[in-house]
């Protein structure tokens, strides 16, 4: 029982780093840069679905017929990189206004996703990738979510740091700088769209680590997963914990995690299970329209360097 | 050939039926409401349940629907949107949470499981060409919003309004005209138009919780193709464009990709403007 708990905590932990790990991507786009990416599920999607292919050897899964059998830190740089490059491909479009970025972006992750759907031979499609890991094979339950959580939690460490650094430094400013004036930004000589464009792929590139983490922890990814809510839940969380600033995004998502795990535990009606499962989205919603309208910083509202 | 027209006739006909709403909020309001495409869905349900739970006769219950729909917009508006006027970024975010509670609202009430609404329509036939009563059905449908929109724009003090307040908010506004009684007005026919758009969709398909919600980037395309003008005939045209570029388009790309080309032709459209303004 309590091996079995801990694993569950220790589970729960690894959800809350991945879906922190897209928040404070997020949270590089958006609240520092103000780029409406809403194509979160996509960059997912894209960092999950590479590492699979790369991971699954031709042969393992009937359906499957493309594979390069890779080890996952191989896996994972490749995952990145890929997903690096096509960011950076479709960056120019940081150009557009904030809505029709928005709607693009999320055209974006659709079509990636119906790509996924329906390149069988490559993906899975809707029965899914199914990956082996040498961590699971030689670990126990127990250890195998422990070393799993401590490498996530060095991992959100490392980029917490990077991007608290990032922020504060030259060119941090410059996309306060940006976000807040563009023109006068532009007038003192700064190339404010190639800024953007970098933190667009970077945000994009930890968008796909987390991806990447995803199919390792679950080791099977299906399009199911990769939904449009997903895209919408780090919206909320990041908006409910404050845009701006990192620990309010990580905020969102505990707040969201916590909802989820007591609503999943303890609202359990006999003969109606639809509710327990819906609930969660709905409280959220409910949060999220209270505090865009009572507090729109956020709970923690934006963290900004004292020279603002 | 005529099957291929007929096809594209109800596309345009669904596309224009399921954005004329959003479009009308989007011109006026000016914010986009990503949460449209889950009235449309919350309108089916709502007629599954007055059909064929309560049993009621379809025509009144679609009226009945258009009713509760126009109110239930209103309500939305009046307990959220309206705090947060003059803000379209906070507006667009806003209408995520609500489109999330009406998705998993529908999935607690309702359940996951497929219903189906039992609409039979007549088909007529005009020298052995079938023109099947769904179509019928909707070109009715945006015939009546086009000509309900002429003359309410042309010939209404409360259109008049609505065209004031598309041109320039702040200026109307200045002007000593009611924006929230005309913003209460437009609510109010987008909940309708959303329930029409429904009707169409559920003729032909069962319900779904997403039904409404898989339309939001179409949405999206038409109405952004349609221009900065809130013009029902630009509504039109560019329905017509995009449904007529999905069927030219599904002879060389599979079927899954038809969203696809629906919005590569909204990009090449938003490029070339860009092109032709410089």
């Amino acid at each position: 029982m309590t091996t079995n708990f801990a694993s569950f905590i220790l589970a729960l932990g690894s959800t809350f780093m991945i879906y922190a790990l897209l928040s404070i991507a997020l949270n590089l786009q958006w609240g520092q840069a103000g780029i409406m990416n809403f194509g979160v599920a996509g960059f997912f999607m894209l960092g999950a679905y590479i590492t699979g292919i790369s991971m699954v050897s031709p042969t393992s899964i009937a359906w499957v017929h493309v594979g390069l059998s890779l080890p996952f830190p191989v896996a994972l740089l490749l995952a990145i990189s890929v997903t690096g490059i096509i960011a950076w491909l479709i960056s120019p479009l940081v150009r557009l206004g904030v809505e029709q970025l928005a709607i693009i972006t999320l055209a974006f992750a659709e079509l990636i996703a119906v790509i996924v759907e329906n390149n069988t031979s490559l993906t899975g499609g809707g029965r899914g990738i199914y990956i082996t890991s040498t961590l699971d094979k030689n670990l126990g339950l127990l250890s195998y979510n422990l070393a799993f959580f401590l490498i996530l939690l060095i991992t959100v460490l490392l980029i917490y740091y990077f991007l608290r650094k990032l922020n504060f430094s030259q060119f941090g400013r410059i996309l306060n700088a940006a976000r807040q004036n563009e023109m006068k930004a532009k007038a003192l000589g700064f190339d404010t769209v190639s800024y953007r464009r970098k933190v667009f792929v970077i945000g994009s590139m930890i968008m796909a680590l987390a991806g990447s983490f995803y199919i390792y922890f679950l080791l099977r990814a299906i399009p199911g997963l990769f939904s449009v809510s997903i895209t919408f839940t780090i919206w909320i969380a990041l908006i409910l914990g404050g845009s701006g600033n990192n620990l309010g995004a990580l905020l969102g998502v505990g707040i969201y995690i916590a909802i989820d795990t007591l609503c999943d535990l303890y609202l359990k009606i006999p003969g109606h299970p639809e509710i327990a499962a819906n609930l969660t989205y709905v409280i959220m919603g409910l949060i999220f329209i209270i505090v865009i309208i009572r507090r729109p910083q956020g709970i923690l509202g934006p963290k900004r360097s004292r020279y603002e | 050939m005529w099957p291929i027209i007929s096809a594209f006739l109800t596309e345009t006909s669904i596309l224009f039926l399921v954005t004329v709403g959003f479009f009308l909020i989007h011109r006026s309001a000016k914010f986009l409401n990503i949460a449209h495409g889950d009235y449309v869905t919350l309108a089916v349900y709502l007629l599954w349940t007055f059909t064929s739970l309560l049993g009621w006769n379809i025509w009144v219950s679609i009226v009945l629907c258009m009713a509760a729909m126009g109110f239930i917009s209103i309500l939305i508006d009046r307990v959220s949107y309206k705090y947060l006027r003059g803000a379209p970024l906070a507006l667009m975010l806003c209408t995520i949470g609500v489109g999330l509670i009406i998705r998993h609202s529908i999935l607690m009430i309702w359940g996951g499981q497929l219903k189906t609404i039992h609409i039979t329509l007549p088909n007529l036939e005009i020298r052995g060409m079938v023109i099947s009563g769904s179509l019928l059905l909707a070109l009715a449908f945006v015939g009546l919003i086009i000509l309900l929109a002429y003359y309410l724009f042309k010939h209404t003090n409360l259109g008049i309004t609505v065209r004031a307040l598309a041109d320039n908010l702040s200026l109307a506004e200045n002007f000593g005209i009611d924006t929230e009684k005309t913003l209460t007005f437009l609510w109010f026919f987008s909940g309708c138009t959303a329930t029409l758009a429904g009707v169409v969709l559920v003729v032909n398909q069962p319900l779904t919780y997403s039904l409404g919600f898989n339309w939001i980037l179409l949405i999206f395309a038409v109405s952004i193709l349609a221009g900065e003008k809130l013009s029902m005939p630009y509504l039109l045209v560019s329905s017509a464009v995009i449904a007529g570029g999905m069927e030219v388009g599904l002879f060389f790309i599979p079927e899954a990709y038809r969203e696809g080309i629906g919005f590569a032709i909204l990009i090449i459209a938003l490029l070339v403007r860009r092109v032709l303004q410089k």
